[in-house]
């Protein structure tokens, strides 16, 4: 309001409300629009100040930390034995995908991040399975299938 | 008439010249003797430059050509230490050079300035020769052949090919040789560079090199060993293709910089052999296969810049044995395919990024070893 200027921002008197400035029949014209203009003049944005530009970068940030990574998709199909798969995630919103047909493979997922999905089946024996997530919560589904399975 | 030839032509020099003439015809024959020069220069249109030398040393055949649709033709034979130069300036003309039986230290120059012009050369029965080809301007076509052309030491066989302009096309080809090389060089857009080594060239190279819009690359060896394909492209929406069959110890490398670019690669029944792609920038294309090979690797790197986004990496390694396949991908929405089959391979996908997406697939076989880090 301080840069609308016009009869309203003299010293000691106070703005009137703006419905009071649109509707009332009383008010001049042209010093109501003077008024309108400058109430929506002092609703667009302006240089940032000193005193703002902290939350200005803050939010930045923010928003840079939280799109630096993640979002991510892995898939490893092993048809075989004696074979390995390992998945290893960062960052959020991840999904790891591990399936084996065969004989004595191992699947090893790691994630670290929020909103994390890590699935592992298979099928053969004497499989084996390790998954691991830190940091925030997720979910994890196992499926085995057949004799003398281990990671049970 | 011969032997008087032979004695006579030392030091001979023959020389015809057309100025600003049209439909005028220049025919030069020498038969035998050494340091032999046959110069012939025509200015005008629709004029036709013939020379041929046979049975001699260090010979010389210079031709040159201003105007439009002009011919050169020059032929060497049994010929020591022989060169052709070729000089063209205008629009649609054509110099044909070729040498039979020719030794060591022979050489084949042909240069074209304007559109529209066509240049062939070749050689063959020969060992360290070059054929040079440089053109510029639009439309112009370049053509190459060295068959049973071998290096020798410090003596390269080699076809350079290099054309400034747009939708211009080389093509350059070798068989039966060793120590061999093929250089094309183009810039400009819609150009098309074929390069071909075949039937047993060892110790062989193909490098292409292409900067603009729209260009294509295709190299092409077989039955080679210890050989090599270099492509490089800069600029946008380039295609690369390389294929190798029947070979050991052979690479290929694709470099592209830009954006949209496509990289193709094939490596058939070869052992201890590598593909190498890297691609910088967006919306890129990589596809590398392997197949019935042993001790072989993919390596695939695409978005070096960190804002790189929507690339494509597919690798294949068919009854593969002892196999690497690796690919490395920086930035958003990419996309990265690995599969394997045989035994004892390994598989390793990294992405740095944002919504990137990978897959290994591994059948039929055992001990192998896919890795995926994504981060």
């Amino acid at each position: 309001m301080s840069r609308s200027g016009g009869a309203a921002n003299r010293p000691g008197t106070a703005p009137p409300p703006l419905a009071i400035l649109i509707f009332s029949r009383h008010t001049d014209r042209e010093v109501t629009m003077r008024k309108l203009l400058a109430l929506l003049a002092a609703a667009l944005p302006v240089v940032a100040q000193a005193q703002d530009s902290l939350v200005s970068t803050e939010q930045v940030s923010q928003q840079r930390l939280v799109s630096r990574t993640g979002g991510h998709y892995a898939e490893t199909v092993q048809i075989g034995s004696g074979n390995t798969a390992e998945t290893n995630q960062a960052g959020s919103g991840n999904r790891a995908v591990i399936r084996q047909d065969g004989i004595g493979n191992v699947a090893t997922i790691r994630q670290s991040g929020y909103g994390l999905n890590a699935e592992s089946a298979q099928v053969g024996t004497t499989p084996g399975v390790a998954i691991t997530q830190s940091t925030g919560a997720g979910s994890i589904r196992v499926q085995q299938y057949g004799p003398g399975t281990n990671g049970r | 008439m011969r032997k008087l030839l032979l004695a006579t032509a030392a030091t001979l020099t023959l020389s015809s010249g057309a100025f600003a003439a049209e439909f005028s015809a220049a025919y030069v024959e020498q038969v035998g003797g050494s340091n032999n020069v046959v110069t012939q220069d025509q200015t005008g249109y629709r004029n036709d430059a013939k020379a041929y030398q046979t049975d001699g040393q260090r010979n010389t055949i210079n031709q040159t050509q201003t105007g439009s649709r002009n011919d050169a033709w020059a032929s060497q034979q049994a010929s020591r230490s022989a060169r052709i130069d070729q000089d063209q300036d205008g629009r649609g003309n054509r110099a044909s050079a070729k040498q039979v039986r020719v030794s060591t230290n022979d050489k084949i120059t042909q240069t074209q300035r304007g559109d529209y012009n066509k240049a062939e050369g070749s050689q063959s029965y020969s060992s360290g020769v070059l054929i040079t080809q440089d053109q510029h301007g639009d439309g112009n076509s370049a053509k190459a052949k060295q068959s049973q052309a071998n290096g020798v030491l410090f003596l390269k066989t080699t076809i350079t090919q290099t054309q400034h302009g747009d939708r211009n096309e080389a093509e350059a080809t070798q068989d039966r040789s060793y120590g061999v090389t093929i250089l094309q060089t183009q810039s400009g857009r819609g150009n098309e560079a074929t390069a071909e080594q075949r039937d047993g060239t060892t110790l062989s190279a193909i490098i292409q090199a292409q900067s603009g819009r729209g260009n294509d690359a295709y190299g092409k060896q077989s039955d080679t060993s210890a050989s090599l394909i270099t492509q490089t492209q800069t600029g946008n929406d380039s295609r690369a293709s390389a294929t190798q069959s029947g070979s050991n110890l052979v690479f290929i490398t694709q470099v592209q910089n830009g954006d949209g670019h496509y990289a193709k690669a094939g490596q058939y029944g070869t052992a201890a052999s590598s593909i190498t792609q890297t691609q910088g920038g967006s919306y890129q294309s990589a596809t590398a296969e392997q197949r019935g090979t042993s001790n072989s690797r993919i390596i695939q790197i695409q978005g070096e810049r960190g804002h790189s986004a929507g690339n494509t990496a597919k690798a294949f390694q068919v009854s593969a044995e002892d196999g690497l396949i690796k690919q490395i991908q920086t930035g958003y929405a990419n996309y990265a395919y690995a599969s394997q089959s045989g035994t004892n391979n390994q598989i390793f996908q990294t992405q740095s990024g944002i919504g990137n997406s990978t897959t290994a697939y591994q059948y039929g076989g055992t001990g192998n070893t896919v890795t995926q880090t994504q981060r």
